[in-house]
Order: structure tokens, then sequence, then C-alpha cells
């Protein structure tokens, strides 16, 4: 008994030590008018690139639910798979015809073969050729540190080395380009750092509707 | 009409036939339900002021599709549905109907901006208070459209229109009584707008050549021009329905509401001119705003 105390002793120190050599990073993303924005990804890319090495990429998936991407939009590090599985009774066709990733999932039902590589940093705009209104997206991060804000427009970056970095936010609606959001953050070990965001939103059109009126047949 | 209806039977049987040969494919079920209130400033469709007469009305309408795909990017589909109109002062104008229809539709290419074909069949049957515009429709469509943007979309459209009147009550011996036994040919373009992610306007024209029904009082010019006539009920015994052939163009501009992602509130003006022979003319307008909505 003593001995699993000493144990579970070390492995706590071991992770308030890891704790302790990293830093955390609160951001609050709002529109212009003060509003919180949803599914905002933040991404902390060091400075020196070679902070990069060692970051492992990951599997992860964007659902069909309901004619829907869920979630829509799905940050994933360089080097990810994304798997695409349809949970809906009908069938899907998803496609990217983005620079960062052209893929097409022809018509399926349930879970594709293989899942997607996303292989080049960027921004890959999903579509369903089925569902016209359908649309997602999976930001592809040069950087392993990164986050989405939620309903409440905060997003938090954990495990964040001590290190310079640069910090971005990037929005599907957003009016204005990624990189003119970027701020300088220097950052130590344990340290809790805030940073706030704010910007214009344009208008998202590629909606779901009930069709418009069916005409007048017959008045002649 | 044999040839007509060949095309419906062919048609019908070949949905039916996708439907039945595909019972696990996943079939797409939709459901709508729309309500209208609208106002037409010329339900007689008369040319003089004295002819002219203005009412309202309050629609319902209820449908069900089944949508099967039928090869990556083609699917057909079949629908069956009821509609009623009830007319707030010449009562005898209301109807009550039911309508089914088979569709099918292409998308020639991958993504949104690739462009579309579709075709349909309706058939309908229109019982009103006024027996002698019970009638039975059918109506084919041909239409080609394409999303330009994410903003903007378009279609151009045909369609041939027939209805087949169930009455033929000879008012004037030797001139047909089927009045509401009338056919066309329409030719359509529509574009859309999205204005924001609620709003959306749409506008369309549309050129009919046809046979066209005025209600009038009696005259000399309309009775020689008309090659059927009818003794009206909806609008009292001094009224008489003329059928003529002759063009009509409509132009009309909706304003859409996204009210969700399953409904919305439509407000629509429309404006027809219709040019008959004998220099006939009659123009009318139809304001309506509709809510509609789709599971």
């Amino acid at each position: 008994m003593k001995r699993l105390s000493i144990l579970a002793g070390l492995l706590l120190g071991a992770s308030a030590c890891c704790h302790a050599q990293t830093a955390t990073l609160d951001v609050t993303v709002r529109t212009t008018g003060g509003q919180p924005i949803a599914d905002a990804v933040v991404v902390a890319v060091p400075n020196d690139p070679a902070a990069l090495s060692g970051a492992k990429p990951r599997a992860e998936q964007i659902e069909q639910i309901d004619k829907e991407f869920v979630p829509k939009v799905r940050p994933v590090f360089v080097g990810s798979t994304v798997a695409f599985p349809n949970q809906d009774s009908v069938r899907h066709h998803v496609y990217s015809f983005s620079p960062a990733k052209r893929f097409e999932l022809p018509l399926y039902a349930g879970l594709p073969s293989q899942p997607v590589l996303f292989d080049k940093p960027g921004v890959v705009v999903l579509g369903c050729n089925i569902h016209d209104w359908m649309i997602g997206y999976v930001y592809v991060s040069e950087s392993p540190w990164f986050a989405k804000t939620g309903a409440d427009g905060k997003a938090r970056i954990s495990d964040l080395p001590p290190r310079s970095y640069s910090v971005r936010v990037w929005h599907p609606q957003q009016d204005g380009a990624e990189q003119d959001t970027g701020k300088p953050l220097d950052i130590a070990a344990g340290q809790h750092a805030e940073m706030a965001w704010t910007i214009a939103l344009k208008p998202e059109v590629r909606v779901r509707r009930a069709p418009t009126g069916g005409g007048h047949m017959g008045h002649y | 009409m044999s040839c007509a209806s060949t095309f419906v039977r062919v048609t019908f049987a070949a949905a039916a036939s996708i439907a039945a040969a595909a019972p696990c494919r996943a079939v797409e079920t939709s459901f709508d339900a729309g309500v209208e209130a609208a106002y037409d400033g010329n339900v007689t469709r008369g040319a003089l002021r004295d002819d002219i007469r203005t009412d309202g009305y309050v629609a319902a309408n209820g449908s069900a599709t089944l949508r099967w795909p039928a090869g990556e990017a083609e699917a057909v589909w079949l629908s069956a549905g009821l509609r009623a109109a009830e007319y707030l002062h010449f009562t005898r104008l209301s109807f009550a109907g039911a309508e089914a229809a088979a569709g099918w539709q292409r998308k020639l290419g991958l993504g949104l901006t690739a462009p579309w074909v579709a075709a349909s069949v309706t058939l309908a049957h229109e019982s009103y208070r006024e027996t002698l515009r019970d009638s039975d429709r059918l109506a084919f469509f041909l239409s080609v459209g394409q999303r330009f943007s994410e903003r903007l979309d378009g279609s151009l459209g045909y369609a041939y229109d027939r209805r087949y009147a169930h009455h033929d009550d000879v008012v004037v011996p030797g001139i047909s009584g089927a009045v509401w036994d009338v056919a066309g040919h329409t030719g359509s373009a529509r574009l859309g707008y999205a204005l924001d992610d609620r709003w959306q306007l749409d506008g369309s024209y549309a050129y009919r050549h046809g046979d066209v029904v005025a209600t009038t009082h009696p005259y000399l010019t309309i009775f020689v021009a008309s090659d059927a006539i009818g003794r009206s009920q909806a609008f009292g015994p001094d009224f008489f329905d003329y059928r003529l052939p002759g063009t009509t163009q409509t132009g009309s501009a909706t304003l859409s509401y996204a009210l969700g992602d399953r409904s919305a509130l439509d407000f629509t003006y429309a404006y027809a001119f219709t040019r008959a022979v004998q220099h006939f003319e009659y123009r009318g307008e139809l304001l309506s705003a509709t809510w509609s909505y789709r599971y």
C-alpha cells in the first residue's frame, strides 16, 4: 500500500512537472458587434520551425448527420487523416476542389473504405454533390498547437511549449485574410496568457432553406 | 391525348420500376407543407373595368416526396399531395385537389456550380364549388439550371399544360361548353439571388402560348373571338366564361425570408399581361404571402 502511494505521488509529481514546463493560452474571438464567434480556429505557430519536429498527426473524423457536416469545422495537424462516416439513411457524395486537398468520395453510405489524408496546410472546403447546402471545412494546420472556439467564442490551447509564436485566427466567414490576424506571443513555462480578437464576418449565404413558392398553376 | 397519356404511363412505370428494383438503396423522404394568403387583382381575367373583379384567397397544400438515387449524380422521384383554396368573396372559385408527380433530375458534373437538367410530369384533379371548373390537369416540365455562385442561380424551363374539363354544358348551340378544356406551352426563365443568410430574391419571367379564359359580361367582340363559352356560376348570372387563344406574359418577384433551415416566408408580386385574338387584352396582379415548410 505504501509503495502504491509513493508511485502515485511520483506520477502526480511528474505530471505537475510536465505542466509546469508548458503554458496555456486562452483566446476569445468576437464579432465587431461584440457577439461571440463559434467555430473560429486559433493557431499558434512557433517562430522557430524546428519546434515543429516530433509533432504527430492524428486520425480525425467528420460525420454527416441530418444532411450536415458535423462538426462543420475540423482543425487538424498537417499529415492527419479524416474519416467521413455517413450516419444518415441517405447517401452522400463528399468532395473538395480546394488546392490544399482535392478529393471525391463517390456516393456512399456508412463508412468509406479509406480515410482522407490531409498532407498540405490550408483550408479545405467540403461539399456534397447531392445536398448542395452541405458545407464543411477542414483547417489543415501547419502547427500542432491549435484550438476551436465554442459557442461562447472561447478556446484554450494547453500544453504550449514556452517559446515565441505568431498566433492567428481563421473563420469560414472571415472578412479579410487570416494572415492579417497574426499577433506575437512570447510565453514562459507555467504562464497563463490571454488573447482576444475582434473580426468582421461576411454573411453565410449557402444555407439549407425551404424551397420558395411553387408558382400559381392555372392562372391564365 | 393518347401520346400524352402514354408518356405519363411510361414515366410513372419507370419511376415505380426503379423504386421497386432498388428497395435497399437509401430512399430520401421529404414532406412539404405550405399556407398561402393572396390577393388577386383580376380574378375574372376581365379586360373592361366593368368586368374586373378582385378577391382574396387562402390556400394550403401538403405533399410527400420519395427520391431515389439512380447514379452518381442522378435521381428519380415520386410525389403525392393535396391542396385546397378558399376564396373570400367569390366562394364558388374555392377548390380542393389532389396531385401526383414523377420526375428525374441529373447534375452534369461535380460541385455546387455544376449545371443540372430535370424533367417531370404532374397529374392533378381539382374539384371546384363551381362545378363547371372541375377538371384534371396534366403538365410536363423540362428545365435546365445552374448555380453560378453561392449567391446566384438561374434556370430555364419549358412546360406543356393541359387541363381536361369534366363538364361540357353547351350554352350556345354549335359552340363548345367545355370552356375549361385548355392547353398551353410555356417558356420561362428564373434568377435567384441570396441577399444574405436569411433573405433571397427570386425573379422570373414566363411566356405562355395557348388557351386563356376570361369571364365577362357578354359582348360581341369576345363572343366572336371565343371558341368555347360557359355560363359562370362564380360571378353571377350576367357573367360568361370565354375561351380564347392567346399569349400570357408573367413577370414575378419573390422575396423569401428563411425562418430556419426548414421553413420560409415568401412574399410574391406577379404581374400578368394577356393578349388574345381580336385585340382582347387583360392585365392582372397577384400579391401573395406564403409560409412553406420542408421536413
